[in-house]
């Protein structure tokens, strides 16, 4: 079975962030991380290779040059290979062109199962999985907290408000995983090291045989408008002592319908 | 030389048949010793050669002084007079297998020396009354073991007593046989009593005895290094080759990025120094006795992971000898750790250090935890599950938290503390560490320690966002390359400012002082090396931190990276600036009954004992009330090693039977000198209900109140003091 894992760099949830002119997220290389929620998309692809020998997982991200770093993180968890689609033109796509890229460099590459993290942390769109599939013409499984392969078949369980759905799909399908699906783990030595030889291809648009005018910021459909700092100073009010500390509490949780 | 009074062997066949005897029995025993240290050679190299002069002392203090065995000091004593007592009758060997072929030897046939050995025999003999009165009736916990039975231990004293009382009844019928001839003092005080027996009976009892003593002294040859009395001949090259490096020190990993294997999973990746350590442990479990997480219920024998490697090497080191016909999958298929070695039960030492502490024969106990932690970490990746987060925090944020390091500067602006970014002129640089840095309860000790050197006028400044974790808990978990990456970036930063020893003329250069990159691409965290000006010459010279943890793994461990530095920690600071008048503290100010509770990191690991001690004494109007475990005896607070990372699941919680023993000294208060043991107590003081009358405070919070109470301008020594911050 052929596993992609679509992954995405973000920048650290802790990183100090700051936009450009046209309010473009600068992105400072020393922050840099594989974007939190994909580390269980890394997982389950590398779960799904071990429950299914004769596998091979490709990390597959559209990002900077400089995202190879990025990649080898998530193969130092585990799989064969990594691609990276880069291009100065791509610079400002929205999440329809990073569909279509992604698209594009998954018919290149070739798949039976694809898995993304269900959004980014940093711009929490969580569309881009529903449009590739929509760019394929592949079924997706969303909000899957667990998944299984039997033949050519995916069945995931959707965590719903009460108990869960499941749903199946044949493959070649795309499934996006939420953090419930698994653990991921932390990369061994011997997994850090065997990262560094791992192949890692790198393909331009014109690779893939797209236009730059598809893609990137002329073809962005979305516009950030602004960018505001939310401060994250808390009001937190102490009560202290034994005299009536205990009814405060009780009458502030009232008040906030929590009990 | 001369002729014996009799001639035990009686006649030429006699003395060849005890030449035939004497020769087997040591030709049996050379085979044993070449078969032993084949066994250790399978270990790793290790040089334990150099400081030879260090080594001869210790040896001389340790071994011929038996100081170790003395500290616990009725088995101590009694130890002492087995010791010297088997030498002695070691060299009286010699004289009676000399008798066997019917001469003497010179010196040791002397008068003098019979009345030395029979009053070491008598002693010996008191000694193995106290050694059979323990085992049997006192029965101390530490005595028993996992897996190894008492019967070792009887057939020994039984030997000993057989040595003994053969020896007792050659030397009285020699006595009686010869007249008095064959003079010793067990003849002299019993002979004359038994001086009915005829002369020839005599004789023949005598040769019975000698060929006794004989056979029981050889076959004791033979027995000793195949028992769990190998020790007696491994102890003295234990304590020879012991730990000569700073002792707060873990080993370096070589090479980490280039090598195929991480720590230590089989018994022939130890060194043959740690392999040796499993030939000294005598079992006396007094590693045992002070393990804090054994006294916890955890299932963590100190001394049975020393066996375990022993038992190791004996079951499976034979397979490492035979070279390249083996298999690697042979030896593979008896994995150490999961196998003999728990792996809960590495991850239950607190890297406190008191079994190191205690052992009176050396043995390196927590090295050989953490390199097999190495190996579960690196290798495979299997660890407790909330350490994961710590790792990729650290990794990401330089600090164990989801927080951006930026903000590492922020507790210091309400203080008035400047970064060396602001302003690099100065003295000292305050390591805070990331509790005093982020922690809400630990920025109140970086605040008052920052307090009470404004106070004394020291001009210092501290790193801020410069400043990355020390990669402690990392190394200590067993995460080599991710200490090894958070230390390089730390060398780099402080190198930069001109803190290496090893530079005479200190020039910053930016970046890269020594050839630590740590080039893995989540080694390229966070220096924003702002502060450092290429070609700049800085004078700051002491680094002091409030953190044991920081002090041990930058003063002992940074050097293994090329990082040489002055590194103080803050109670030993505060100290000094008393002593030097610097500080003028209100004497007695503090008037609760106070107890002190020695962090591991600078106690044990450091020798750190006076100096807090001193400190709490000027101002504590009674002093240091001390718990029942105190300085090298202490108990730890249950954080180091990484376990303040983790969960306690498994049996009574360390920090609460910790702070019952303070609590237990009626004291109102613990003075504490590390962020893990005062986090680990307030949590214990809340466990325990206490927190009404009881409370846990670094050293310098307990200063900077006093100051604070103090009239302005008194603190400093000089009326430059900007106390009105204080």
């Amino acid at each position: 079975m052929n596993i992609v894992v679509c992954m995405k760099e973000t920048p650290s949830t802790t990183a100090e962030k700051s936009f450009t002119a046209d309010m473009r997220l600068e992105r400072r290389k020393e922050d840099a991380i594989p974007n939190p929620f994909d580390e269980y998309a890394i997982e389950e692809g590398l779960r799904q290779q071990e429950k299914n020998p004769g596998s091979t997982v490709t990390m597959l991200c559209m990002g900077p040059a400089t995202a190879t770093d990025t990649i080898r993180k998530a193969l130092a968890m585990g799989g064969d290979r990594g691609v990276l689609v880069t291009d100065p033109a791509l610079a400002g796509s929205d999440a329809i062109s990073t569909a279509r890229v992604l698209a594009a460099a998954l018919t290149k590459i070739g798949y039976d199962l694809v898995i993304f993290g269900n959004a980014a942390a940093d711009a929490y769109g969580g569309v881009v999985p529903s449009a590739v599939a929509e760019f394929l013409g592949k079924p997706l499984l969303s909000y899957a907290s667990q998944l299984g392969i039997a033949g050519d078949k995916a069945t995931i369980q959707r965590q719903a408000e009460i108990g869960y759905n499941v749903v199946e799909a044949p493959l070649p399908a795309l499934v996006s995983v939420v953090k419930s699906i698994n653990e991921p783990r932390y990369p061994s030595m011997k997994g850090i090291m065997a990262s560094k030889k791992k192949p890692l291809d790198t393909f331009s648009l014109a690779d893939l045989g797209l236009d730059a005018a598809t893609v990137g910021g002329a073809a962005a459909r979305e516009k950030a408008l602004g960018a505001e700092k939310v401060s994250t100073q808390r009001k937190g009010e102490i009560y202290v002592g034994n005299d009536g500390a205990a009814d405060r509490v009780v009458a502030f949780l009232v008040e906030q319908k929590v009990l | 030389m001369g002729q014996p009074a009799i001639w035990p062997t009686g006649s030429v066949v006699g003395a060849v048949i005890f030449g035939i005897v004497l020769v087997a029995a040591w030709v049996a025993f050379a085979l044993r010793i070449r078969q032993l240290v084949r066994l250790l050679r399978i270990g790793r190299p290790e040089n334990r050669f150099d400081n030879l002069g260090e080594r001869i002392k210790y040896f001389t203090l340790m071994v011929l002084g038996q100081r170790g065995v003395l500290r616990d000091p009725l088995p101590g004593i009694a130890h002492f007079f087995t010791f010297w007592g088997f030498i002695i009758i070691q060299l009286d060997a010699l004289n009676l297998w000399a008798q066997g072929f019917n001469f003497t030897l010179p010196i040791i046939s002397s008068r003098a020396f019979a009345v030395i050995l029979d009053i070491s025999i008598f002693l010996a003999f008191l000694a193995i009354i106290e050694f059979t009165y323990r085992r049997l009736i006192i029965r101390p916990k530490q005595l028993e073991s996992q897996h190894h039975g008492m019967s070792d231990a009887f057939i020994i004293l039984g030997l000993i007593f057989l040595v003994l009382a053969s020896l007792f009844f050659f030397e009285v019928f020699a006595y009686v046989a010869t007249g008095g001839g064959d003079w010793t003092l067990f003849g002299a005080l019993v002979g004359p009593a038994w001086s009915s027996i005829p002369a020839q009976t005599a004789t023949v009892l005598a040769s019975v005895f000698w060929w006794a003593n004989v056979l029981v002294v050889l076959s004791f040859l033979i027995y000793i290094p195949n028992s769990k009395h190998l020790h007696l001949m491994a102890t003295p090259f234990n304590v020879f080759f012991r730990n000569q490096r700073p002792k707060g020190a873990l080993d370096l990993i070589p090479n980490l990025e280039e090598r195929e294997d991480y720590g230590v999973h089989a018994v022939n990746q130890f060194t043959w120094k740690q392999l040796l350590d499993g030939y000294a442990c005598t079992e006396c479990g007094r590693c045992n006795s002070v393990c804090p997480a054994l006294a916890t219920d955890k299932p963590l024998w100190p001394k049975e992971i020393i066996l375990g490697v022993k038992d190791e090497l004996f079951a499976t080191g034979h397979l490492h000898l035979v070279g390249e016909n083996e298999t690697p999958e042979q030896i593979a298929s008896e994995p150490l750790v999961g196998g003999r070695i728990k792996e809960v039960s590495l991850w239950a030492c607190t890297n406190c250090g008191a079994c190191v502490e205690i052992c009176p024969v050396s043995i390196e106990h927590v090295q050989k935890i953490d390199d097999m932690r190495r190996y579960l970490v690196m290798e495979e990746s299997k660890f407790p599950a909330e350490v994961t987060p710590l790792f990729t925090n650290l990794e990401r944020n330089q600090n164990p938290w989801e927080i951006s390091n930026d903000t590492r500067a922020d507790w210091a602006r309400e203080v008035g503390v400047k970064t060396l970014a602001e302003d690099p002129d100065v003295e000292v640089l305050y390591w805070v560490g990331c509790m005093g840095s982020f922690d809400a309860r630990n920025r109140k000790v970086a605040t008052a320690f920052a307090k009470v050197m404004q106070a004394a006028n020291v001009n210092f400044g501290i790193l801020g966002p410069e400043e990355s974790c020390t990669g402690d808990p990392a190394r200590r978990i067993g995460n080599e390359y991710l200490w090894y990456m958070l230390a390089s970036q730390n060398v780099e930063v402080l190198n930069g400012y001109g803190f290496n020893k090893g530079a005479s003329t200190v020039e910053a250069n930016g970046n890269g002082a020594n050839g630590a990159n740590g080039n893995h691409s989540s080694g390229s965290n966070g220096a924003h090396g702002v502060g450092v000006e290429p070609g700049r010459a800085y004078n700051v010279k002491t680094v002091v931190a409030t953190c044991p943890h920081c002090f041990n793994t930058i003063k002992n461990e940074y050097p293994q990276l090329g990082g040489n530095y002055e590194v103080v920690h803050h109670t030993d600071f505060i100290n000094r600036l008393i002593d030097s008048g610097q500080l003028k503290l209100p004497e007695g100010f503090d008037k609760r009954k106070l107890t002190y509770h020695d962090p591991c990191f600078i106690g044990r690991w450091n020798d750190i004992y006076d100096q807090p001690r001193r400190v709490l004494n000027v101002i504590n109007s009674d002093g240091v009330t001390e718990m029942r475990r105190n300085r090298n005896r202490s108990f730890c607070c249950g954080g180091g090693g990484g376990r303040v990372w983790m969960e306690e699941k498994i049996g009574k919680r360390i920090n609460n039977t910790r702070v019952q023993e303070a609590l237990d000294t009626g004291a109102d208060a613990m003075a504490a000198a590390c962020p893990f043991c005062i986090t680990m107590f307030e949590d214990g003081i809340k466990a325990v209900e206490a927190q009404d009358h009881f409370a846990v405070e670094d050293i310098a919070e307990i200063l900077a109140r006093a100051l604070a109470a103090q009239p302005a301008g008194v603190a400093g020594a000089s009326d430059t003091a900007d106390s009105s911050e204080a």
